[in-house]
Order: C-alpha cells, then structure tokens, then sequence
C-alpha cells in the first residue's frame, strides 16, 4: 500500500576522474613535475618568478593545425620567451592515439615546425593532463611569477579549424600577457577552450 | 596519426527522389539537404533540413558541444524572398568518457530549419533551388573538419503533392526536438557553493539528465544525481570550474528518456543555507 516514492539515481555513470581540485584562475596552480622531449625534468617550482604557459598539444588535431600550419604559435612561442616566460607544451596522448609522440619524434616535430617552446613535456599517462584538467588541444593556461594562475581557456576567440579564422582573433593568451606584464588585471581569465578531446588513456 | 583532409566526393545520384538533395559523401558521413514536401508554395512555411549520416563511431555536435568540439554551421544562399530561421537541434546523447565529455549526434540525425518563402516565385511548373554552405567537425578518436555545397530544387506548386519520401525522417527529427514543458510543470534551480540544484515541479516527471546551452554552467564530466520529490525531481548539476558568477537562468534541454526532451529554462536563486538534498 505504501508508495515507494523515493529514489536516488546517478542518471550518468561515467567515472568522475575529474581531479580532487582542478586548475581554478585565481588560485595556486597545482604543482608539477614532468618530463621533456630531451630527457630533462621539469618543476614547475624552478620556474617560481616567471610567467609560465602551458600549451596542451596535439600534432594531428585540426585545431592545432590551424595554429601551427600557419605559423601563429610559433609566432607566440618566440615573441614570449623571448621576453622571459617560460612556454611549455604538453602532450598527454596516451601511447596509440592520436598525437602520441615519442621523444625524438617530437623533437623532429618541433625541428620541422620551427616551434620553440622553451620545453615540450611528454604526458602520456595523462598525469599532468588530469592535474590541470585540461580537455582539448589547444587549451592555454599562465601562471604568474607567484605561482598563480592567472588564464585558463581557448588560445583565441574563434573556436574553428579553419585558418582563415586567425584574421582577426583576439589572442587570449597574447592579451593576459601583455595585460599581466604591465601590472594590469587580466580581463579575460578564462574561456570556454575549444578543440579537439584530449586522447587521454582513459 | 594523419588527419585526412575532408575532401568530398560528391555522389551523383541518378534520380534524386522528390525532397531529397545529392548527399556529399567524405569518408567519415553524409550529409544532404532534404525537405519535408515534395514541392514549395509560395507564402507557406517550408521545413527543410541538414541530414547527416555518420559512420560507425563518428559524430557531429550540439550547439552547446561540451567540452570539445564545434557544432555544424550553415551558411544559405536562397533565393529572392526565401529567409531561413535558425537550426532546431535535436536533443543531444553524452559522448565521451572520462573528464571529457561532449554532446552531440552519432549515427544519423537531421536538423530540421524552417525557411519562410515569398508569396510570389517563378510561375507554377517552374522550380526553385535551396543552397546551402555547410561545415562541420566529426569526431571518433580523431576529428576531422568538412564542409559541402549542399542544393536541393524543389517545384513550385500550389499544393504539397503526397508526402515526400523524406517525411518520416522529418516526423522521426520532431520527437527528438525538445518541447515546451507540459502544462503544469514549472523550472526552478538555486546555486550553491559548487552545485545547483535543479528543480522540476511536475506529474510524471522522473529521473533526468540536464544538457545545458550554455558552455561553461555546470561541469560536464560530473555525474547528475536525480533525486525524487513529493512532486518532482531534483538534479544536482556541479558547478563548471570555469563559471564567474551566478547566471540568471539555467537554459537547456531536460531529457526524460526516448522521445521525452523538453526545453528548459530555470531562474536560478542562491541556496538558501543547508537546504541540500537528502
């Protein structure tokens, strides 16, 4: 007779592997080691005094194809460390997906490309991909000299893969730098990023 | 590890069936331009729509993708008089797994757009020619971008003829759509430190899971907990790392099951102090 009315039901059972505390603009950014494509390690707790960016990469998405075909991140790269960050791209395709690298491929990459990160770091178990929760290729983030993060989202304001689109964007990660180096607020902290899906192991 | 480039090779249909558009073919789908009638009268709406067929494991994206992707755009190119209206998207599936999560369309799907014609065209027997501009980005484990000129000339009569061979995919499209809420229910939702809460008053509602329009609202990888009430449910939707502030309104689509979407559109309050759920 009596009705059962109660019910808890978890709609969605995928795994929530998102991290205990992700990235959050405004905070501490998550410390991390990691390892580059030359073999060296890196913190990001050497780097305390500079401006750090984090490039989530992957060679073979046509978002970050858009970037690098047509030499804009490249352009970045140089323009930025040149004045002192710290650049450095992050590959967490899992071994067998797309944009999996190993060391002395990237190298090639890099060579081929003319890119000049100040470092290309080689995520493959996705570790520093999840602490940072990043989701696509290309996903931006800075840190300031204090350690804090200080941008979290999309390379630029024109979420396509097509290159005629870089006419005209507004570089996110360009504008928090030259907001930040001049000892003004950033005025956009965070963007929705757009891409491709991280090809984590999962 | 390549990226094919989405180059097309256009199908020649041989005798394309009324309402239906050559289909453009790349390896990852085909996409059409079809429509609901057989044939346009002029001063009458006509419903046409993108019909993509993706292969196995591929899809195409919402308006509101998730956490990747791009949605599909079109750009028409009709003619004197004809205006289209905007996409009417279907309700989509989560896809991905993992701490990313997209919405989006695999196997087919139309997406219907309603275009207005003028009241006077070229004379009856004469026919009319829709083209349309498409782009899109499909997606398994890779993504690849595409883009198609997609035409469709329908004859202009006083009448719609029988319907058109495309017109159950049309009837198929419509109960994916979301509708309006039934009467009686009602939408509220209320922010909390890392949740909202969103509350539907209503008979027969059940558990449900919430795709919301706007990016950047609710974290899309978390789980949606649906908890019954008296006279509803109540989702709880965690909060996107990304969002500043509280947003007006929570808009999206309620999805109660097959054939059971229904657009969303919630005033949202703060939480009042340990009114959580359970």
């Amino acid at each position: 007779m009596k009705k059962l009315v109660s019910w808890s039901v978890i709609v969605v059972a995928a795994a929530l592997v998102a991290p205990a505390w992700a990235a959050r603009v405004g905070e501490k950014a998550p410390a991390f080691t990691a390892t580059d494509s030359n073999g060296v390690k890196h913190t990001l707790a050497e780097d305390a005094g500079k401006y750090v960016v984090l490039e989530w990469h992957n060679n073979g998405c046509p978002f970050v194809r858009k970037q690098y075909n047509s030499g804009n991140m490249q352009k970045l790269q140089k323009e930025w460390t040149a004045r002192g960050v710290v650049w450095l791209t992050v590959i967490s395709s899992a071994p067998g997906n797309q944009g999996y690298l190993k060391p002395a491929e990237e190298n090639a990459y890099l060579k081929q490309m003319n890119a000049v990160p100040t470092a290309a770091l080689l995520d493959p178990t996705g570790q520093l991909g999840h602490l940072y929760d990043a989701k696509t290729t290309p996903h931006m983030f800075i840190i300031n000299p204090s350690g804090t993060l200080i941008y979290n989202g999309a390379i630029d304001d024109q979420p396509t893969p097509d290159p005629a689109s870089l006419a005209g964007a507004k570089n996110y990660v360009s504008q928090a730098l030259t907001e930040a180096t001049a000892g003004k607020p950033v005025s956009v902290p965070t963007s929705r990023a757009y891409g491709c899906s991280v090809k984590y192991a999962d | 590890m390549s990226i094919r480039p989405g180059l097309l090779t256009t199908v020649m249909a041989l005798a394309a069936a009324p309402g239906w558009g050559q289909a453009a073919e790349t390896e990852q789908l085909s996409v059409q331009l079809v429509s609901d009638t057989d044939s346009v009268q002029p001063g009458k709406p006509l419903l046409v729509g993108l019909r993509f067929d993706m292969q196995q494991q591929w899809h195409i994206y919402w308006r509101n993708p998730g956490d990747s992707g791009e949605p599909p755009r079109v750009r028409w190119k009709l003619p004197a008089g004809f205006q289209a209206g905007a996409i009417q998207w279907p309700a989509p599936e989560r896809l991905g797994s993992g701490s990313v999560i997209d919405f989006g369309y695999p196997g087919s799907v139309l997406l219907p757009v309603q275009l207005q014609t003028p009241s006077t065209m070229v004379a009856p027997g004469g026919s009319i020619t829709l083209s349309a501009e498409v782009s899109w980005l499909v997606c398994k484990d890779i993504c690849v971008p595409g883009e198609a000129a997609l035409t469709l000339t329908l004859p202009v009569r006083p009448a719609p003829g029988p319907v058109s061979a495309s017109h159950a995919l049309f009837q198929q499209a419509g109960s994916r759509l979301p509708q309006p809420m039934p009467a009686g229910w009602r939408a509220e939702a209320s922010s909390g430190q890392a949740v909202f809460l969103l509350t539907i008053h209503g008979a027969g509602v059940g558990p449900a899971s919430f795709f919301p329009l706007e990016a950047d609202q609710i974290d899309n990888a978390a789980a949606q907990t649906s908890t019954a009430l008296p006279d509803g449910v109540q989702l709880t939707l965690k909060k996107s790392e990304q969002l500043a502030g509280t947003p007006a309104r929570l808009d999206g689509v309620l999805n109660l099951g097959p054939g059971r979407a229904y657009a969303v559109s919630a005033p949202v309050r703060a939480l009042p102090e340990r009114s959580a759920p359970r």
